[in-house]
């Protein structure tokens, strides 16, 4: 598979995920629960919003790693802005809409005298995220460094750099073939050709 | 080439690693907390006695952990006077492993001036019931506090 292929389905999976998904969950909600969320003060189509925001973002970030070169900055660009992206998002998950409580979430419920307050500690979660992040960041540079020493080895000497990225996109876009050709038999001698 | 691809196949280990302890640890948080949660397994009850005016507020629950991983709890009850500040407080804690259930009791004794301050009409103290859940060697919690009201509103 491509890496343009492979964007373009990754791109589609991430945008149905966060972006379609989350407009169509609250509907599968039992209304009790939207009411209770509404309540405590949770801003449930502001939460949807920003998912499907990152969401969008997150696809065109996808699509522009798969069409760019890996050797291009733009491609080590998208890279990490997709990784800082999915922090975001990870964050605003974690907090219910709210990132700055950095995995510590509060919720707070008054029911006829009773006030229920609710904080979640999520904050391994977070520094886990940040681990991830950091780690793909430098994945992404190591990928790019790679397919530069690759673009510059004494073979391509003396080619522009355009010249270079086109000859990478060629090479992605080949197609292999599936078989390889089978090893032709010489034909068996038959009882007239032995005369 | 090939550094690239164990750093990023250690970079898929860390990510696998997360979501797994994420869905582990909410997953026994949420269990725990539902538990506590069913009116079935939690009782609290306030005597009064009449001979002296002491309060006595007692939570008896019965805790059960359904989840994969340990988790330690901490229960707490106190009485919250007008001004926001705690009359009094207990609270006890405990271990529960996976699939562990224990019950817990814990009484609170209320000095009858401050039981009498509470039940007046129109005053604003509480009775504070607190569920601490953590898991994941205590890096994952859940704080559950039920303030109720004590005095009747005017």
């Amino acid at each position: 598979m491509s890496r343009k292929l492979g964007s373009v389905i990754s791109a589609a999976i991430t945008l149905m995920v966060f972006t379609v998904l989350p407009f169509y969950a609250p509907s599968l909600l039992p209304p009790e629960v939207g009411q209770a969320l509404s309540q405590a003060g949770f801003n449930q189509s502001g939460f949807i919003n920003q998912i499907a925001i990152m969401g969008v973002l997150m696809a065109i970030l996808t699509l522009v790693k798969g069409f760019s070169p890996e050797s291009s900055p733009i491609c080590l660009l998208a890279s990490i802005a997709s990784s800082v992206s999915m922090l975001v998002f990870t964050l605003l998950s974690l907090g219910l809409g709210d990132w700055e409580g950095l995995g510590i979430t509060t919720i707070s419920l008054n029911v006829q005298g009773v006030l229920n307050t609710v904080v979640l500690d999520l904050r391994l979660f977070v520094q886990l995220a940040v681990l991830s992040v950091a780690l793909q960041v430098m994945h992404s540079i190591l990928v790019f460094v790679d397919a530069r020493k690759r673009t510059s080895s004494p073979n391509n000497a003396g080619r522009t750099r355009e010249a270079l990225w086109q000859m990478e996109r060629d090479k992605e876009s080949t197609t292999h073939p599936v078989a390889q050709p089978r090893l032709m038999m010489p034909p068996r001698p038959t009882e007239s050709g032995r005369t | 080439m090939r550094a690239v691809r164990v750093f990023g196949l250690l970079v898929f280990l860390v990510q696998l690693s997360s979501v797994l302890t994420f869905g582990l640890g909410v997953y026994t948080i949420f269990n725990v907390a539902s538990s506590t949660a069913s009116g079935d397994a939690i009782g609290l009850e306030l005597t009064i006695d009449r001979s002296t005016g002491i309060g006595i507020l007692r939570l008896l629950a019965t805790l059960r952990n359904i989840g994969p991983l340990g988790a330690d709890l901490a229960i707490g009850v106190g009485a919250i006077d007008n001004s926001s500040a705690y009359i009094t407080r207990n609270s006890t804690s405990l271990h529960l492993d996976a699939g562990e259930g224990k019950p817990v009791s814990i009484s609170l004794h209320i000095p009858a001036d401050s039981m009498r301050e509470l039940m007046l009409e129109g005053v604003e103290g509480y009775f504070e019931v607190t569920f601490d859940i953590r898991t994941l060697n205590k890096m994952v919690g859940f704080l559950n506090s039920l303030r109720i009201r004590t005095g009747e509103p005017r």
